[in-house]
């Protein structure tokens, strides 16, 4: 999606305002010194894994080059509805099948791992606490899924497919689905929404042996068709922006307590699934996620776009607004413990297309 | 008592030729009154005791043969309220102060010879008397002086003073004043006169008058000549960013200024984002501007007043002026329709970087295979004004302005989609996989799929007034103004996707989004100015205003294929009714006190509630010897309605929205204290002022306001605070002569508490600018040639500077660092300094400006960014990245030129 003014054009546009600009190094004058943070994304009936790190004055280096910020030696406490359930344990990423130098993309190489699973309602509180940075925690309740409802799909456009007869191997295709779900009425509710494109769920052949198959599936969701998942973003943003299907979050301030239709149209979506051994289960999966999550998961992918792709972070980071802050809901402001309930619709993408090809 | 010794000295010198004789001999005709009684004391040989300015300026006429002392003195002194008594051999004068002098007032108006354009701030004086009179912001004065002879001087600065001679004053009598200009190009520096006259004789503490010379004498940007980058040289006042028209008055916001065009608001003053103001110059006659203690007459923000008057034209002949400068054009006229009638104004200004972009954007298209793109910007102001003089004490005008900013950008697809993408399979290294490759279609099945996106953005402002002027009597000055002011902002934002083969439409996908926020006030007001006595001046009025305002309303349509949906923003549409009174007294107790004081009362009524406010003005001025003035004053201003803002530059989604519910307006206590002193030839006014201000109620964006969506209703985005803010303004202002200007400097402490922001605690404001120092000079070389230069220094703005980082918690998009927030505003940008330069070269037909902004190209910071300096390997061979603070430095040298033809 092209839009108009790209965050870039507008940062462009304005430095063009100041015609030239040059750029001087320094170190400011300003003591800051460094907190414990916590992150932490806990969902219902999946184990709870936390990362503790410090903050980093930003010129001491970073974390993906390496600058270690793991705090390998706090102690981690989980607390389950106020009472303490365990320590939590060192484990390192390379411990769960990354190589010896395995870290995520943030440049974080461990984390410390509950044995306890999480499950809605639980209320869960996590303390941090490092001998040289202090402490920090936070607290966060599981929510309830909220079920879809219902899935429907249309297919608006078909460009092109092949068929024997009984089974598609491959289409081009555009396709409406509309995710029916029922805000509760008695809070308060934030969402995300995803989807998955699962390959085929793959089987060994008579003789046991692996099948090589070919497969892909590629969609392309319109998330900008969906008003929802547009409420954040300001009149200016809408011609700045084209961020729309990174920032699936909403809220029910529209929606609260009544039932309602997501609507994402997959334009130009395609899959293809030629097997050497025809008859396998050949079931496509497109799985539609859609996540109850707390208000602080919510803020934070909020602030994460308005630092990102809204005009406040733009004009912020050159000077001509206030800065725009990630949300933190770590007692120290550093960090994010955030909690979510999925609920998970299975759509076999095959099975729409025969059953459109038949109905045609 | 000096001076009553002296007198009887004098006259003793007489004594010792005295004679006994009561009857007198004498004729005199207009000659002067101490002449006249050198002669009776040498046929009387009485002693004649009078303080020694009684007599100064009196001219006497008699004729008496052989008449008695007493009759001739009782003829001498009919009704000049002088009455004598004699005691032995002493005749001693006074002032009678029980017999009431008869007082008659002249007045009129004070304008422009040749243009009849009113003269703001010019000063009327009676040389016999010495009462005097300054004249308001339509050129009106009023002089309630003793009858019997006077003496008139009216002067202002840059024009030939006006005198009178004497004549005798035996009834009220009006008085128009036309002055001339002394020379056209002649005055380039703040009006001395006027600003003088404020400084000394007036209670007002921290007001200036502009004329137009003054404005566009001062050098700027782009060579655009711009009151409020004017105002930006004065004291105390903040510029904001860098090159914009942000005027941040004693630690206030840039919605806490009231500006006016003829005394109506005006809610957006902005073109391109604050690089310049709504006024043009060029239409624009003279500028009040109030930052310290206000006249109760304004009220309804925190931090200042501006009010632009505009040109009315000439009665006479027509005029007119065609400007072109590097950024737009102007072009003004005004004239009679019915000479010494009916005049009007006519002044339009227009930007042209759309002819510059539009050649650009062909070009850039010519080029680019893929897509076109669209992009205009432009702005306009129209100003126009008829005034119709009914009589010599009616006049009436009608006034229209248009401001309008227009934005226009888009992209379309250039070429239709005629590639299709083949599925192919290779064995890349074991690993089976499909790869795409580009396969041009055959002509006949190439499709027609395309995008275009565009938005168009609209804002501005429009004033219409129409005002009706009398003088009701020499005493009484009215005017009643019937206006209507409207602020625009509308956004449509427009992308249409489509994939077409042949005639067939396979699929189309529509999104627009209209957006538009208003406000419309409609304004009745009455404004008038009663000379109760010379001393004593009361100014009143009232008005109404019905607000209506809309503060955010979107529609967004999607449309795909013949399903659609819309969404609408959910913020309702306001109204409310506004009133407001005022009464203030200006009296004066001799030359040594002045008191003005004042009360503005207003009401607000918004959703079935009435809030009522009571802002008392207080304003001293003692001048405790010649030359030099102490004032003090308080002021309290009142504030419903603000502006919300995401960031310092202009945006046409800046929404202006009233004070709802609950919720009280935001108030603002100010003390003052100002001292003033000029040199005796008024050459130097040095003045110093004080203050110390509190505000409450104040309105801002919570630190995570941008957590709440759009839709929602900003109150929840809002939180409520308090603010303080104190200084010193310190001016010198040469006046007179070749070399004119000023240096001032300010010192400043500006802080603001939310309980939302901060962790509640005190914070310095963003423009907490400390020490500001400004140095004006305007030379006049010669008669052709006109040289000015500014020098602006100041501590540098605060910024909000994140200094550590948190890891990425990667639940959303990959981001690199987030920014850990500790104290707002806890870094001041380093100190920022700048030189301007102009050049005025006149011509037979007009003038060349020259201008250069940053003469000595110093390029100030504006920001601080973080990144990645050129890191390094150690030893090992690791690497070592390095991350570094950096200044944003930006705006080198500006040459600009630009001509004027004057008609």
């Amino acid at each position: 999606m092209r839009t108009i003014f790209k965050k870039n054009s507008l940062i462009l546009l304005t430095y063009l305002m100041f015609l030239s600009s040059c750029y001087t190094n320094f170190e400011p004058d300003i003591k800051s010194n460094p907190v414990v943070c916590i992150n932490s994304l806990l969902t219902a009936g999946e184990k709870i894994n936390v990362e503790v790190t410090r903050t980093w004055r930003y010129t001491e280096g970073t974390p993906t080059v390496g600058l270690d910020i793991s705090l390998k030696e706090a102690e981690v406490y989980l607390y389950v509805n106020d009472e303490l359930e365990e320590r939590l344990v060192l484990r390192f990423h390379s411990e769960d099948g990354g190589g010896a130098f395995w870290s995520r993309p943030n440049g974080v190489d461990c984390y410390f791992a509950a044995q306890y699973i999480p499950k809605s309602g639980d209320k869960i509180k996590i303390i941090a606490k490092d001998k040289n940075y202090g402490e920090a925690y936070a607290e966060v309740t599981i929510p309830y899924p909220v079920e879809i409802d219902d899935v429907e799909t249309r297919i608006t456009k078909l460009n092109s497919s092949f068929t024997d007869g009984n089974d598609t191997y491959n289409a081009e295709f555009d396709m409406m689905l509309s995710v029916k779900f029922t805000d509760p009425i008695s809070i308060s509710n934030y969402y995300i929404f995803d989807m998955q494109t699962g390959a085929s769920i793959r089987q060994n052949s008579e003789d046991g042996h692996y099948q090589p198959s070919v497969e892909s599936v590629r969609i392309n969701p319109d998330y900008g068709f969906e008003p929802l998942f547009s409420e954040h973003i300001t009149p200016l943003e809408t011609i700045i922006t084209d961020a729309y299907g990174l920032y699936t979050v909403f809220s029910d301030r529209q929606i609260s307590g009544k039932q309602y239709n997501l609507e994402v149209p997959l334009s130009g979506s395609y899959f293809c699934n030629y097997s050497d051994h025809p008859g396998m289960d050949q079931k496509l999966l497109l799985n539609v996620e859609f996540g109850h999550i707390t208000k602080a998961y919510y803020n934070y992918m909020m602030s994460l776009w308005a630092n990102t792709e809204g005009i406040s972070g733009a004009l912020g980071g050159v000077g001509l607004g206030d800065a725009v802050f990630e949300f933190s809901n770590v007692s120290t402001g550093a960090g994010i413990v955030a909690a979510k309930a999925n609920s998970i619709y299975e759509l076999d993408i095959r099975e729409i297309i025969n059953q459109h090809i038949k109905n045609d | 008592m000096k001076k009553k010794i002296a007198g009887v000295a004098m006259i003793m010198a007489f004594a010792t030729m005295s004679l006994h004789s009561q009857n007198v001999t004498l004729t005199a005709n207009n000659k002067d009154a101490e002449s006249v009684f050198a002669d009776l004391m040498q046929q009387t040989g009485k002693n004649f005791i009078y303080p020694a300015d009684l007599l100064k300026h009196l001219k006497v006429s008699v004729k008496a043969k052989d008449t008695p002392l007493t009759e001739v003195l009782s003829n001498i002194f009919k009704g000049s309220g002088i009455t004598y008594k004699i005691k032995g051999n002493n005749v001693t004068l006074r002032r009678d102060k029980t017999t009431n002098i008869s007082k008659y007032t002249i007045s009129g108006f004070v304008k422009e010879a040749g243009n009849d354009e009113a003269l703001v701030g010019a000063t009327v004086i009676d040389l016999k008397s010495g009462k005097a009179a300054v004249t308001n912001a339509n050129g009106f004065y009023s002089l309630t002086i003793p009858g019997g002879e006077v003496d008139l001087k009216v002067q202002y600065v840059g024009f030939d003073p006006y005198l009178s001679g004497k004549f005798s004053l035996t009834k009220n009598r009006q008085l128009n004043i036309n002055l001339a200009m002394t020379h056209e190009l002649e005055e380039v520096t703040v009006n001395a006169t006027v600003n003088n006259t404020k400084a000394m004789l007036t209670t007002e503490i921290g007001s200036l008058n502009l004329t137009n010379t003054a404005i566009k004498a001062t050098p700027v940007i782009f060579g655009e000549s711009d009151v409020v980058k004017t105002i930006q040289l004065e004291p105390g006042v903040s510029a904001g960013i860098e090159g914009m028209a942000g005027m941040y008055v004693h630690g206030g916001d840039t919605d806490e200024n009231l500006y006016m065009l003829d005394n109506i608001p005006l809610y957006q003053i902005n073109h391109f984002g604050g690089l310049f103001s709504a006024f043009n110059t060029e239409a624009l006659r003279n500028v009040d501007f109030y930052k310290t203690t206000f006249p109760a007459k304004y009220d309804g923000r925190l931090a200042s007043f501006m009010d632009v008057h505009t040109k009315d034209g000439s009665l006479k002949e027509h005029h007119g002026s065609f400007r072109l400068g590097l950024t737009s054009g102007a072009f003004d006229i005004n004239g009679p329709i019915i000479k010494d009638k009916t005049s009007y104004s006519f002044a339009i200004r227009r930007s042209w970087y759309d002819l510059l972009t539009i050649p650009a954007i062909a070009i850039a298209n010519k080029i680019n295979d893929s897509y076109n793109t669209h992009f205009r910007y432009a702005f306009t102001d129209i100003n126009t004004k008829l005034n119709h003089h009914f009589s010599d004490r009616s006049s009436a005008y009608v006034m229209f302005y248009y401001g309008e900013d227009y934005l226009y950008a888009g992209e379309d697809d250039k070429d239709k989609l005629n590639y299709d993408y083949d599925y192919v399979i290779e064995d890349n290294n074991g690993i089976i996989g499909g790869i795409t490759k580009p396969i041009l279609k055959p002509e006949s099945e190439r499709d027609n799929s395309y995008t275009d996106t565009r938005a168009k953005m609209i804002w501005g402002n429009i004033v219409a007034s129409a005002g009706w002027k009398y003088v009701f009597s020499p005493k009484l000055f009215g005017e009643v103004t019937g206006a209507f002011t409207r602020y625009f902002s509308s956004l449509r934002n427009h992308k249409e996707d489509y994939d077409i083969t042949g005639d067939n439409v396979n699929s189309f996908t529509k999104t627009t989004y209209n957006h538009k926020n208003n406000i419309n006030d409609i304004i009745l007001r009455t404004d008038f100015n009663y000379l109760l006595t010379p001393e004593n001046k009361l100014d009143f009025g009232a008005s109404y205003t019905h607000h209506s305002f809309l503060p955010t309303r979107g529609v967004h349509t999607l449309t795909k294929d013949n399903d659609w949906i819309k969404a609408y923003d959910n913020v309702p549409h306001y109204h409310a009714n506004e009133v407001n009174f005022y009464l203030s007294d200006d009296y004066s107790l001799g030359n040594w006190l002045r008191a003005n004081a004042g009360l503005h009362y207003s009401l607000f009524n918004i959703g079935g509630k009435t809030k009522g406010n009571l802002s008392p003005r207080i304003s001293l001025r003692v001048t405790p010897c010649h030359n030099f003035a102490i004032k003090a004053g308080y002021s309290k201003s009142v504030q419903y309605v603000h502006q919300l803002a995401e960031s310092s530059i202009s945006l046409p989604t800046d929404q202006w929205i009233p004070i709802t519910g609950d919720q009280k307006p935001q108030t603002a206590d100010k003390i003052a204290l100002g001292a003033y002193w000029s040199t005796p030839d008024k050459q130097y006014t040095f003045s110093i002022e004080g203050y110390y201000k509190w505000m409450h109620n104040l309105v801002d964006y919570t630190d995570d306001y941008y957590l709440i969506p759009p839709s929602s209703s900003w109150t929840e985005k809002l939180g409520i605070g308090e603010g303080k803010a104190k200084g010193i303004d310190f001016k010198v202002t040469k006046e007179y002569g070749n070399i004119t200007g000023h240096i001032a400097y300010s010192l400043l402490w500006a802080d603001r508490r939310f309980p939302e922001k901060n962790k509640g605690e005190w914070y310095p404001a963003r423009f907490d600018n400390r020490h500001k120092i400004n140095v004006a000079l305007n030379w006049k070389i010669n008669d052709k040639w006109y040289v000015g230069a500014s020098w602006t220094g100041m501590s540098g703005n605060r910024i909000t500077l994140p200094l550590q980082c948190w890891s990425d918690p990667l639940l959303g998009p990959w981001h690199f660092d987030m920014d850990y927030q500790e104290t707002t505003n806890n870094y001041r940008l380093p100190f920022y300094h700048r030189l301007d330069l102009s050049a005025t070269r006149k011509t037979k037909r007009g003038y060349w400006t020259f201008s250069v902004y940053n003469a000595y190209s110093y390029m100030n910071v504006i920001a601080v960014r973080r990144d990645s300096d050129i890191g390094y390997y150690d030893p090992s061979g690791n690497y070592h990245s390095n991350e570094v603070f950096q200044h944003v430095r930006a705006i080198p040298i500006i040459p600009s030129v630009s001509y004027t033809w004057l008609f």
